[in-house]
């Protein structure tokens, strides 16, 4: 079982040598395109390296242990996650745009690039993260002896922790510290911890199934068999005190970590190439957690259930899948060595990064030649990585082997949560000073190291002392687990310290000016970036340093660009600005971090002096530059709208002018016919008037007054229409009765209904309250809708019906027709101004085609409505309302 | 739907919320449910619930809307 367990083991880490070595090819095989299109995937899954050894098996020994508390660790990401769109998407434009990629480095950048602050963070991190890389270690040391069934090796060379620290080390060497820019994306190892995120959930999710499908009956039967084990109660959710605050403060500092953990701020912040990505990694995440822990309590359960206390709960896991077989042991295990190698590349990568650029390279900078660094700071990050695996396994073998795997974790966790205040109150707060961050730093790093590491290390070292010099016990408030209590105490001490000398300290310039880059970051471009300092030197001392560390090839290669894009020839302009020396010191930033990169070009610049006073007046003016831009973006946006609006006016006017034309045209179109009919009648009675008897004169004579009144009628519609449309209209306001009126103009006109043969139908609703309105105008709509509803109902069987009754505060009245109907289209403009005379090609219109507008405009002068709807069978309704009023 | 800043603080306090005391007492002492703890189907189905709000958000986060965030 030994050696297959081996080669299985060396098998698994050639693949992820070989995945490495590929993505890094160029992108043209298909290998690569297929990465390059699920570059947002790839992303989403390389954050799944939050789940490590801890997850995979320490959190089905807590869950055995404890119940479902184990998932507040995961909650905590999943409740950050709307925010990264907020937090982590402004960190990674911060880092884009200023070149960083570790956070010692963006914090010491923020606060001034100060060397000093970047080395205290450097140490927390290196303090809070080595113990938990030798937790992975020791998971897959003691997962190895478990599967082979042997003890714990004790002779060094026996032992697989050392072999993979080993192989560890020469693949972040090989894959992570090849280049001397720390930001050059790394698609190898983005690639690999994707793969090995999706590898180790594929094992929990088959281990899962086998469990409650296979080993049990089904899930239920699993549970219910659980619910026998005297500790089934006890495991039932946040039962005392203790557990509760656990679950809240376990959240806390799960959702600051899953950004500040190096591991995570090199995968989420460092390796995001785009921000949109983002997006998709807000529910892929979440997702990713909730699929690796659906089954972590029924294995737990089951565990119990099998095993009764004879197996240590953290590899209940490992020692379920063995009663299946050999296979699926092995394939447990390789997740179990998948989720810990994941983290241990990541977190060796970033915190190499982290010591050469904030401990050695401040420290040995000043110290080496004249000559190209380049190789010198690969090797010195090499020399970094190389020391943090072996410090971590140097923990491993000393204070690790007592402790659980879940324990180490949460020390992790609080002390890189200690850096939450500087970085996340810092992006928000112009105020966060220098100072601020120090002290909140170190007073909270001081709790947390009396609270949680000291009584490791006087457990380790078997010292017995007295209970109230323990620390543990300082401060202990009763009901709240140790832990908690250090996670409560430490944040707190923090925050008071950081808020405290925030607020009473004085920022410098340097302070002043990265406060506003990164606080305003979506504010400011590059072309305004670092335009603060006033300093000049020579193209030949910028660029003899950026060989110093970038290299000729490289130097040429951006100078270059930065030359072609803003136009400069460096042979005429010999001399540069501070705005190339910004350029410049970015370029160094990605190389050294930005307090040693500020040193190295302090050393060719001529800096001069420059007050308070004078930065905020260049802060103002990058400022008003800004808010000029603004301005004219919303003036162009406004003229915009002013040209649409001008250009809708003028279309309207075009409209009406059109209406009016039509309406002239109309107008004396209709005059003409009369006219032309009354000239032609008066003519023949003048010419012909003896050849005609009495008969036909008095025929010609009745035409010509007929055709006088319709003269009349069209020029009094005409009149009337204007005085409406005018607003020069008065009402003459009566008390009236509206079916009283109804009754008189019906009577009115009963001659024609008998005329036409038409069968009318009235249909008056009782008690229908008396309203003010115009009386000779309400008559004038009446008659006008009937003598619409005669001309138009059916020629032989005519029916017309009108029917009046109230609605809420209204009174309606109905004139409904079984003529030829309406069409959508007429319904939309019958009320339009000669319409009917349009309308009529073939037949002359029998009335002037301007009735129904008026009637409209006298119902709406008394704030009513007029419309029309078709019948279902054919037919008309004009419907109009007036409001009640009492008189 | 448009998405801002306050609107995804609040989905953020609203899951802390209905993931804390007294929602998790209350239901820590309800029955099983087919002997699975009601704790254990309460945690699961109320975080498949946010994965699918957060599903929507990240839809409708368009480029416009992130122009606004940076405002």
């Amino acid at each position: 079982m030994t050696s297959s367990l081996i080669i299985v083991g060396l098998s698994y880490l050639g693949l992820l040598f070989w995945l490495a070595y590929r993505s890094e090819q160029p992108s043209s095989n298909a290998f690569n395109r297929f990465l390059n299109n699920r570059s947002g995937l790839l992303y989403a899954l390389s954050l799944g390296v939050y789940c490590t050894a801890w997850t995979f098996y320490g959190s089905v020994g807590r869950a055995a242990e404890s119940g479902l508390d184990f998932l507040a660790i995961f909650i905590g990401p999943t409740i950050m996650a709307p925010l990264w769109w907020i937090l982590v998407r402004k960190m990674v434009r911060i880092t884009k745009q200023h070149g960083v990629s570790t956070l010692p480095d963006l914090i010491s950048a923020r606060y001034g690039k100060h060397q000093g602050l970047g080395r205290l963070v450097a140490v927390v991190l290196l303090l809070g993260v080595i113990p938990y890389i030798s937790l992975q270690i020791k998971a897959i040391s003691e997962s190895f002896s478990f599967v082979v069934k042997s003890n714990t090796p004790s002779a060094w060379y026996s032992d697989p922790g050392m072999y993979i620290t080993l192989a560890m080390m020469v693949f972040v060497i090989a894959f992570g510290a090849r280049y001397v820019q720390t930001n050059r994306p790394k698609k190898g190892i983005v690639t690999v911890v994707a793969f090995e995120s999706v590898f180790k959930l594929a094992t929990i999710l088959i281990a899962g199934v086998y469990v409650c499908f296979v080993l049990f009956p089904s899930p239920l039967a699993l549970f219910s068999e659980a619910q026998l084990l005297p500790q089934f109660s006890e495991l039932s959710f946040l039962e005392n005190g203790s557990k509760r605050s656990d679950w809240f403060w376990l959240i806390l500092i799960s959702s600051l970590a899953v950004v500040l953990l190096p591991r995570q701020f090199q995968m989420g912040v460092a390796e995001n190439q785009n921000e949109q990505h983002l997006k998709k990694a807000m529910w892929i995440f979440p997702l990713y957690l909730l699929l690796i822990n659906v089954f972590v309590l029924p294995i737990a359960l089951a565990g119990l259930i099998t095993f009764n206390g004879d197996q240590p709960s953290e590899y209940y896991l490992l020692a379920l899948s063995a009663k299946n077989g050999a296979i699926l042991q092995t394939f447990v295990f390789l997740g179990g060595f998948s989720a810990a190698t994941a983290m241990i590349i990541v977190s060796a990568l970033a915190l190499g990064q982290i010591m050469s650029n904030n401990i050695l390279l401040p420290m040995s900078i000043n110290t080496m030649g004249k000559s190209q660094l380049e190789g010198h700071i690969i090797l010195l990050r090499r020399v970094s990585i190389i020391v943090v695996l072996l410090l971590a396994y140097l923990y491993y073998i000393t204070l690790a082997q007592n402790e659980s795997l879940i324990h180490i974790g949460i020390i992790s966790f609080v002390a890189v949560s200690q850096l939450a205040p500087a970085v996340i109150i810092g992006l928000y707060w112009k105020k966060a000073s220098l100072n601020g961050a120090f002290a909140g730093i170190l007073t909270g790093s001081i709790v947390w190291f009396i609270t949680l590491i000291l009584p490791l290390i006087i457990e380790a070292s078997g010292i017995s002392i007295q209970w109230w010099i323990n620390p543990e016990n300082v401060f202990a408030l009763e009901g709240i687990s140790p832990i908690s209590n250090s996670i409560m105490l430490s944040l707190t001490a923090n925050l008071v310290a950081f808020t405290g000398f925030s607020i009473h300290s004085k920022q410098d310039v340097e302070e002043l000016n990265q406060s506003e880059l990164f606080v305003d970051v979506f504010k400011y471009s590059r072309e305004y970036e670092n335009t603060l300092y006033a300093s000049s030197t020579t193209f030949p001392n910028i660029k003899s340093l950026l060989i110093k560390f970038l290299g000729d090839k490289r130097t040429e290669e951006v100078l270059d660009r930065y030359a072609r894009i803003n136009q400069i020839d460096w042979k005429t302009n010999p001399r540069v600005d501070s705005r190339v020396i910004s350029y410049a010191e970015r370029l160094l930033t990605e190389a050294i971090g930005p307090a040693s990169a500020r040193i190295m070009i302090a050393s060719v610049v001529q800096e001069e002096d420059i007050s308070i006073n004078e930065v905020v007046n260049i802060l103002k003016e990058s400022q008003e530059v800004i808010n000029l831009n603004k301005r004219l973006k919303t003036q162009s946006q406004e003229l915009r709208a002013i040209t649409a609006e001008l250009q809708n006016a003028n279309d309207e006017l075009k409209r009406v002018s059109g209406i009016k034309d039509d309406f002239l045209y109309t107008v004396t179109h209709e005059l003409r016919t009369p006219l032309t009919s009354i000239r032609t009648q008066s003519e023949i009675l003048l010419d012909m008037n003896d050849a005609l008897n009495e008969n036909e004169r008095q025929q010609f004579l009745q035409t010509i007054v007929r055709d006088c009144e319709r003269l009349t009628r069209l020029i009094t519609d005409v009149l009337d229409l204007e005085k409406f449309e005018s607003g020069n209209q008065q009402l003459n306001i009566s008390s009236i009765h509206l079916p009283k009126l109804i009754g008189e103009v019906v009577e009115s006109m009963e001659n024609m209904l008998h005329a036409k043969n038409i069968t009318f139908d009235l249909n008056i609703a009782r008690n229908i309250p008396k309203t003010t309105a115009d009386r000779d105008r309400i008559i004038q709509v009446i008659t006008n809708l009937l003598s619409n509803a005669i001309k138009f109902c059916h020629p032989e069987k005519g029916y017309i019906r009108i029917s009046c009754y109230t609605v809420d505060d209204r009174i309606k009245m109905n004139v409904i027709d079984n003529g030829n109907g309406i069409s959508k289209d007429q319904v939309d403009r019958i009320f339009d101004k000669f319409y009917q005379a349009q309308n009529q090609l073939f037949k002359k219109p029998t009335g002037t085609g301007l009735g129904l507008a008026i009637c409209k405009n006298i119902v709406e002068l008394h704030n009513g409505n007029i419309y029309v709807t078709p019948e279902k069978d054919g037919g008309t309704r004009f419907s109009c309302e007036i409001p009640i009023i009492k008189s | 739907m448009q998405i801002n800043a306050p609107k995804l603080i609040f989905y953020a306090l609203l899951l802390l919320t209905l993931l804390s005391n007294p929602f998790l007492s209350v239901v820590s002492n309800l029955k099983p449910i087919y002997g699975i703890p009601a704790s254990y189907v309460y945690i699961f189905v109320v975080w498949l619930v946010f994965i699918v709000i957060l599903y929507r958000l990240s839809k409708r986060l368009l480029n416009n809307q992130s122009r606004q965030l940076d405002k």
